[in-house]
């Protein structure tokens, strides 16, 4: 059972999103892609979840909480989580493995660990599509199987990516035969502006990606990776804009779980 | 003061209790503000970098030590073809070396590569994605030869914070490196001219990294091995070392932290920042 969300009204825009070049795709700086998830589609597994933002979509599935099949991966005082990402084409590398480490670290901090001991989560994530912002996609489809799974969570993590942008005359081809000082200018605040869920094509011309994770509950920094050169001021700027999205995504999750029980309950 | 125990007996102690018992020793942290190994909460270990430590096998090296952290750098040089979206710049591999010889946990090829994959691929964007070198200065020929660098990292001692040590022996030892002049004959063929003097390469900018552990609204500058096994809520981040612009930040499990938290966070950066540039400040005094 696949849901479709509504269309995500864009949030109170900022002063940033004013007067900037129009996306690729039409939306507004700090608009999400609208999601879309369908809970369950794997019968096999204990809890699976198809969480799709765009072009980028990503299929988790969980298994367990069970006993581990090496010893060596049992711990006393909790469950332990594995995590594995498939890419969409070829064979797993080394970004593979960061994402990995990255999602499993997510799910440790937000599943309550010490009701499964000796047990182990096994979270399979394949990556269907991507076109920017897979590692928000792949965090957001990884707790949506957990929560398909009935495991408990303290809180569900919701995580955006953002990208900082600089306008087309800073981020210019710069020749090697101009000075060095050109191809080093200083970001300001003035000349770069914030976009939110970038498609692959804004990654490429970013000078900085985000990915932020927050917390269901009391509304702060779970996860943060950014990478690229900002401001500080500018990554508190991201906190604030990905703290209204994860608003949004928080407003569909409970849509799509509220649905999928009452459709459980009917099929009763 | 014959009845004191010596410090190294106190280590020792507190190693035990914090294995035994973490729980209390993560609480003990919280009111008695002193650490393991007896530094204060925002205090730092000790930095230390030497540069060009293998002159002859590579084109430049670097040994950077943080604490007992030791991270050796060489770059080789290799001339390749660009690839087809950037045919003027030049290519920046990096390859982590996690042997059992820094940490007895990395015994099985298993768990080398978790680690040291994650490292890589951690490290390599740092390089990429902060324009730490102009990668147009790495082009011999626009769309048919340039340099590519690969930045091989080998740990020798592991004891926390192994992610900056790492980031900063791979920028020591790309700043050490020298390209040689070459010219290109009538069959296409890059020849290095070895009479002429090299160029160093030069460096756009430097990102110092700093791994802070937080706990209990507490944040804990450069975490040892046994408090990054004990503290779950860690923080990497780097910052540029002249302009102070945040270069990245991660953060991945643990709890959820408030901005202003990430903001004294960031602030604490600036100790390290002090730490590099007082070291590079004596080691061109010595040259």
């Amino acid at each position: 059972m696949e849901v479709e969300s509504p269309p995500i009204t864009p949030l109170p825009p900022s002063s940033l999103s004013l007067s900037l070049p129009p996306r690729p795709d039409r939306r507004l700086a700090n608009q999400l892609r609208p999601p879309t998830c369908e809970l369950g589609p794997l019968n096999r597994a204990d809890g699976s979840a198809c969480f799709a933002q765009g072009q980028t979509s990503v299929l988790a599935a969980v298994y367990g909480p069970a006993a581990p099949r090496f010893s060596r991966k049992e711990r006393v005082e909790g469950a332990a989580v594995e995590v594995t990402v498939h890419p969409h084409y070829g064979l797993a590398t080394s970004s593979e493995k960061e994402e990995e480490g990255a999602v499993k670290a997510l799910l440790e901090a937000a599943i309550c660990l010490e009701r499964f001991p000796r047990t182990v989560i096994h979270v399979i994530c394949q990556v269907c599509e991507d076109n920017g912002g897979l590692m928000a996609c792949l965090m957001n489809a990884a707790s949506l199987a957990v929560i398909n799974a009935g495991i408990d969570m303290k809180y569900v993590p919701l995580t955006v990516s953002m990208a900082l942008i600089s306008p087309p005359s800073a981020t210019m081809k710069t020749r090697p035969s101009l000075p060095p000082s050109s191809s080093t200018t200083a970001p300001t605040s003035s000349s770069t502006y914030l976009l939110l869920d970038p498609i692959n094509e804004e990654e490429r011309q970013s000078i900085a990606t985000i990915t932020m994770g927050i917390s269901s509950v009391d509304q702060n920094v779970l996860s943060c990776q950014s990478m690229g050169i900002m401001m500080p001021s500018q990554l508190f700027e991201a906190i604030d804009v990905a703290k209204g999205a994860a608003k949004a995504l928080m407003a569909f999750i409970r849509m799509t779980v509220e649905e999928h029980s009452r459709h459980i309950s009917k099929e009763k | 003061m014959a009845d004191t125990p010596s410090r190294g007996a106190v280590e020792e102690m507190i190693s035990f209790y914090s294995r035994f018992d973490p729980a209390t020793y993560l609480s003990d942290l919280e009111t008695a503000c002193r650490r393991q190994d007896g530094r204060s909460n925002k205090q730092l270990r000790p930095l230390k970098l030497l540069q060009g430590v293998l002159q002859k096998s590579t084109a430049g090296s670097s040994l950077a030590k943080i604490g007992d952290t030791k991270v050796l750098a060489g770059v080789s040089l290799q001339v390749g073809q660009p690839g087809e979206d950037s045919p003027e710049k030049g290519e920046i591999g990096v390859e982590v070396n996690l042997l059992p010889l820094c940490h007895p946990k990395f015994s099985s090829i298993q768990a080398q590569q978790e680690e040291s994959k994650a490292l890589e691929n951690f490290v390599q964007s740092v390089l990429l994605r902060c324009n730490v070198v102009r990668r147009e200065d790495l082009c011999i020929v626009e769309g048919r030869h340039v340099w590519k660098l690969n930045v091989d990292l080998q740990c020798l001692s592991h004891d926390g914070s192994l992610a900056d040590a790492c980031v900063l022996s791979a920028l020591l030892a790309l700043a050490d490196v020298t390209l040689p002049v070459t010219i290109v004959d009538t069959d296409e063929k890059v020849v290095v001219l070895h009479d002429r003097p090299p160029r160093r390469l030069e460096m756009a900018r430097f990102p110092i990294p700093l791994t802070i552990g937080f706990h209990a609204d507490m944040l804990l500058g450069d975490l040892s091995l046994a408090e990054e096994e004990r503290i779950p809520t860690r923080l990497r981040i780097a910052v540029d070392c002249e302009t102070g612009q945040l270069c990245t930040l991660q953060k991945l499990g643990g709890v959820s932290m408030a901005s202003e938290h990430l903001d004294s966070a960031v602030a604490l950066c600036g100790a390290r920042q002090k730490q590099f540039l007082l070291e590079r400040d004596l080691r061109q005094d010595k040259s």
